[in-house]
């Protein structure tokens, strides 16, 4: 039996079965809400939702908290081979939410709903001369929604920082469906950071429906260069004078398990320059090219297996390299280094990052109670 | 019912509990709270003298400085100086089983009230903690202990040939974890950023007592070293900070543009921070903070009237000592008519000075300065050559010692920082400005800049027939220029964080997502005892312990409209 989704759409006279899926589609309107058409009897989510703006998440939350039901987000319909789908839930599909809502060229925000993917959102820009700086492959295909509810680090940039770093001001609906607002500004001390608080909670400490994201205006070509260092620590060495000269790279990037293979992007001729000076003072040997920069920084979208397996301290870089050889490196040059791997970590070389002082995700950093306590509080006040 | 009044910028409310019976309870827990700390931590590390509790009652808030103008407060029941993490531990701990507020202070240096201590709470005074555990040089990070007076902590990465590039005009006086603590930014935070920026993790102690080190910055999931920096010791008591350094820069260019109009000079800044260029300072000031700042572009203009107010109120700044010197009559008859000062220095040509500095390895140094110089030619800006950025550098302190001239002289002097995007900036200014205006004199820079927008400094001085009409105008001014700035949609603090002062005006800027910190704080601080009543004032419900009024806030505590126990009543305005 074919498995799929199927809008509803209501007749006079004929609810569906499901008071609830009359009750959103009269809150976010006709053909935004489907069910799941498979066998009679089996488990099966409640419904899907797709919520066009802000107001409509609010009145879908409330209705979802009122009857106490699951939810959970979703950028795109769940698949159904296999049935992944859980029974009893209501999906909240955020891919009609993904327009670029304002542009304040003096200031260069933009304001774009979160189910919009981040090269969708970086070709909106480019039509008006905007860029959000280099995306990785694996944070391509991923909405913004997805990068908050992770709070995810997947595009580390001297130059341009981390994408999350970029959301100066944020619209979000908290659990039981209120919407709550911070003010768009470039930095505050007005108390801590509220977004810290919900960042990285899997949307559960709220749903995170607009940002105001600083963007950059194109200024020509990005270039590429590329060196060889002799070992890791060579290489961070290497990145280190780098950003101590001044040269802010769009992108970095560390690969190898002897010699290690050093790419760089920058965006200015300027840089370019400057770098290339850099290499040739030494301590590193001129490449033609990096490859795994360049597959990384082109518009590949098989690249999103890579993701982030531990933050290790600087200092222990080259022994974590050893235990993971088949990593890469995109920040080097910083206090802490992000390892990128295609698959996590054997639990024992886990073990033996969070030896070496790494932070390794899915490994207890001891705030795993106080995550757990705040969302229970932020969920009781109603 | 209410239990408290909400509070307004010109109170300074406490949270004593109120009848002989609480007080008398609440002392009598004190003292047993006491007995285990000298046990536990020695004789040295507790006072419950006068001078040592009056020397951390306060910060540096101007309201509360005008009120001891009366006598100075009592101040905290006792200070305590831990000498670890662990001891800071054990404190929290106790104070946490005897319902006993804690005010976390480093040198007092904050203008906001943030360190206003309890009546019949404790002041944990961390200045005993301040080594430098760990410098590395190769992966330039530093690990240092949050009582470290950061004029000191400076000089010791001086020494090793860094920097830590944060240099508040407080440096003399503030300590790194109250840096931390208030989201501080120093005059070069536009080349190094604010201190969240250079944060790359912390330990810290929560109200339950446990020693925690957050993840690294850069780490995926929860941002907890965002929880922490600016909490301003609500949610924690920050024990140490691993920091970024960077190498002392080679070499310093310093410049002096003198732009048509302070909308062309916010040009040349706003271009230069969105080519990516990040000079160390980028400061420009409005027309009257330039002549302030000593730049007569047009000599003519000193005989206008908004040129000669300016010359006469800058003559009176310099010449006011005390009370009843000629000048310090001067500035108070100038600060008399603030609206007609005001009128007429708006009358003044637009000019605005913008100091530069730019720094780094020389290249880079001369690549920035050299970039400015084309924004400024741009607008048709003058330069004024080394002189400016210069004189501002050698002199960048002073402005804090200034300040108790205008006291004695008889007057009040505040800053109000706030911040926008560069497309609300005019408006910003001019709103604040004109609010400020019935109330006080009132002049402007602009300066930590970012490639989205900048931050305002406003700086206002007023006076008053007697210290409580002083007080009067000065909550006038304070309401005023916060409804402005909540009106264009600013925020309310830029670097000097909310404790008292903006409290007011918190809880409807941040509307329905005030309600993740008070998770928050239900979950870091269940007890109810880290530094309460400041961010969101003492109508907070977080700011009373969440599992129900504690002894020490006396009988009769009840349930508040937003949910949480609260305590019986409120201090009241604390007019001492």
């Amino acid at each position: 039996m074919t498995l799929r989704w199927e809008p509803w759409t209501p007749t006079i006279g004929a609810g569906h079965p499901d008071p609830l899926v009359d009750r959103l589609t009269a809150l976010v309107g006709i053909g935004r809400v489907a069910v799941l058409a498979r066998a009679e009897g089996s488990p099966a989510p409640r419904a899907l939702v797709w919520p066009e703006s802000s107001e409509s998440v609010q009145r879908v939350l409330r209705v979802v908290r009122e009857a106490e039901l699951p939810w959970t987000v979703v950028g795109t319909p769940p698949p159904f081979d296999p049935p992944d789908v859980a029974a009893g839930v209501v999906y909240v599909c955020l891919e009609r939410m993904a327009g670029l809502l304002a542009v304040d060229e003096t200031s260069l925000v933009a304001q774009f709903q979160t189910g919009i993917r981040w090269e969708r959102a970086e070709d909106l820009l480019s039509r008006r001369g905007l860029t959000l700086g280099p995306l990785p492959g694996p944070v391509r295909s991923r909405t913004i929604a997805e990068s908050i509810a992770e709070n995810d680090r997947l595009r580390p940039s001297a130059a341009y920082g981390q994408l999350i770093e970029a959301i100066q001001g944020v619209t979000a609906v908290l659990p039981d469906g209120e919407r709550a607002r911070t003010v768009v500004a470039p930095r505050r001390a007005t108390g801590p950071e509220l977004t810290a608080a919900v960042f990285g909670t899997r949307h559960r400490g709220a749903l995170v429906t607009e940002v105001s994201l600083q963007v950059w205006r194109r200024t020509g070509e990005a270039t590429r260069r590329a060196c060889a260092a002799a070992d890791w620590a060579s290489a961070a060495a290497f990145v280190r004078s780098c950003l101590c000269a001044g040269i802010r790279p769009a992108f970095v990037l560390a690969s190898g398990r002897g010699p290690v293979e050093l790419g760089f992007e920058v965006t200015s001729a300027a840089a370019a320059e400057a770098l290339h000076r850099q290499i040739q003072a030494g301590g590193v040997t001129p490449r033609s090219r990096h490859d795994v920069l360049d597959a990384l920084l082109s518009a590949d979208p098989t690249e999103p297996a890579w993701r982030v397996i531990a933050v290790v301290p600087a200092a222990r870089l080259s022994e974590a390299a050893v235990l993971v050889p088949e990593a890469i490196c995109p920040d080097l040059g910083g206090p802490d280094a992000t390892l990128w791997a295609r698959r996590s970590p054997e639990p024992l070389v886990a073990r033996h990052l969070v030896a070496l002082g790494a932070r390794v995700p899915g490994i207890p950093t001891g705030f795993e109670d106080l995550e757990a306590t705040f969302l229970g509080h932020l969920s009781r006040r109603a | 019912m209410a239990y408290f009044r909400p509070p307004v910028p010109h109170e300074s409310p406490t949270l004593s509990p109120t009848g002989a019976d609480a007080r008398s309870a609440a002392s009598a827990r004190i003292e047993s709270l006491l007995s285990e700390l000298r046990a536990a931590l020695g004789e040295d590390a507790i006072s419950t003298t006068r001078p040592d509790r009056e020397a951390v009652g306060r910060d540096l808030w101007p309201r509360l400085l005008l009120e001891s103008f009366a006598g100075p407060a009592e101040g905290p029941a006792a200070v305590v100086w831990p000498r670890s993490a662990a001891e800071v531990s054990l404190v929290v701990r106790r104070c946490a089983a005897h319902g006993v507020p804690i005010v976390p202070f480093g040198a007092g240096s904050g203008v906001c009230g943030g360190a206003r201590a309890e009546t019949f709470g404790i002041v944990l005074d961390l200045k005993r903690m301040k080594a430098v555990r760990a410098l590395d040089p190769e992966t330039l990070t530093v690990t240092v202990e949050a009582g470290c007076m950061g004029e000191l902590f400076e000089r010791r990465l001086e020494r090793a040939g860094l920097t830590l590039g944060h240099f508040p005009s407080s440096i003399q006086c503030s300590t790194v974890g109250g840096w931390v603590a208030t989201r501080s930014a120093g005059q070069c935070s536009t080349r190094y950023g604010k201190i969240e920026d250079m944060v790359v993790d912390l330990e810290v102690v929560t109200g339950d007592g446990v020693v925690r080190r957050t993840p690294p910055a850069g780490a995926p999931g929860t941002d907890w070293n965002g929880i922490f920096v600016g909490s301003e010791g609500t949610l924690g008591v920050i024990t140490a900070a691993t920091l970024r350094v960077h190498p002392a820069p080679a070499a310093r260019r310093f410049r002096g543009w003198l732009a048509p109009t302070t909308e062309a000079g916010l040009e040349i800044m706003r271009r230069t921070l969105q080519a990516g260029h990040r000079p160390a300072v980028l400061r420009l000031y409005d027309p009257l903070d330039t002549r302030m700042a000593g730049q007569r572009s047009d000599e003519a203009a000193e005989g206008e009237s908004g040129g000669g107010q300016a010359a006469r109120l800058r003559a009176a700044l310099e010449g006011a000592g005390d009370a009843d010197a000629p000048a310090a009559r001067a500035l108070r008859a100038l600060l008399a008519m603030p609206r007609a000062v005001n009128l007429a220095i708006g009358a003044l040509p637009g000019q605005s000075l913008l100091v530069t500095v730019s720094e780094g390895e020389a290249d880079e140094a001369r690549a920035t300065d050299e970039a400015i110089a084309g924004f400024a030619r741009a607008v048709r800006a003058r330069d004024l050559g080394e002189g400016p950025g210069r004189h501002w550098f050698a002199h960048r302190h002073d402005v804090s010692y200034k300040q108790s001239r205008v006291y004695r002289a008889g007057a009040f002097v505040d800053t109000f920082e706030v911040a926008t995007t560069w497309a609300r900036l005019p408006a910003l200014y001019r709103a604040v400005r004109r609010a400020l205006s019935n109330h006080v004199l009132v002049m402007a820079h602009f300066s930590h800049a970012y490639p989205g927008g900048c931050s305002i400094y406003f700086t206002f001085l007023g006076s008053g027939a007697d210290r409580d009409a002083m007080l009067e105008r000065y909550g006038r001014a304070w309401k005023a220029a916060l409804d402005a700035a909540a009106g264009c949609d600013a925020v309310l603090a830029h670097h000097h964080g909310v404790g008292l002062s903006r409290a007011s005006h918190l809880p409807r800027a941040h509307g329905p997502a005030r309600r993740w910190y008070t998770a928050l704080k239900a979950t870091l601080d269940p007890a109810g005892i880290l530094n309460p009543g400041k961010i969101y004032g003492p109508d907070d419900p977080t700011a009373a312990p969440a599992a129900g009024p504690s002894p020490l806030w006396g009988g009769g505590g009840g349930a508040s409209p937003l949910g949480g126990a609260v305590p019986a009543q409120r201090g009241g305005g604390a007019e001492k």
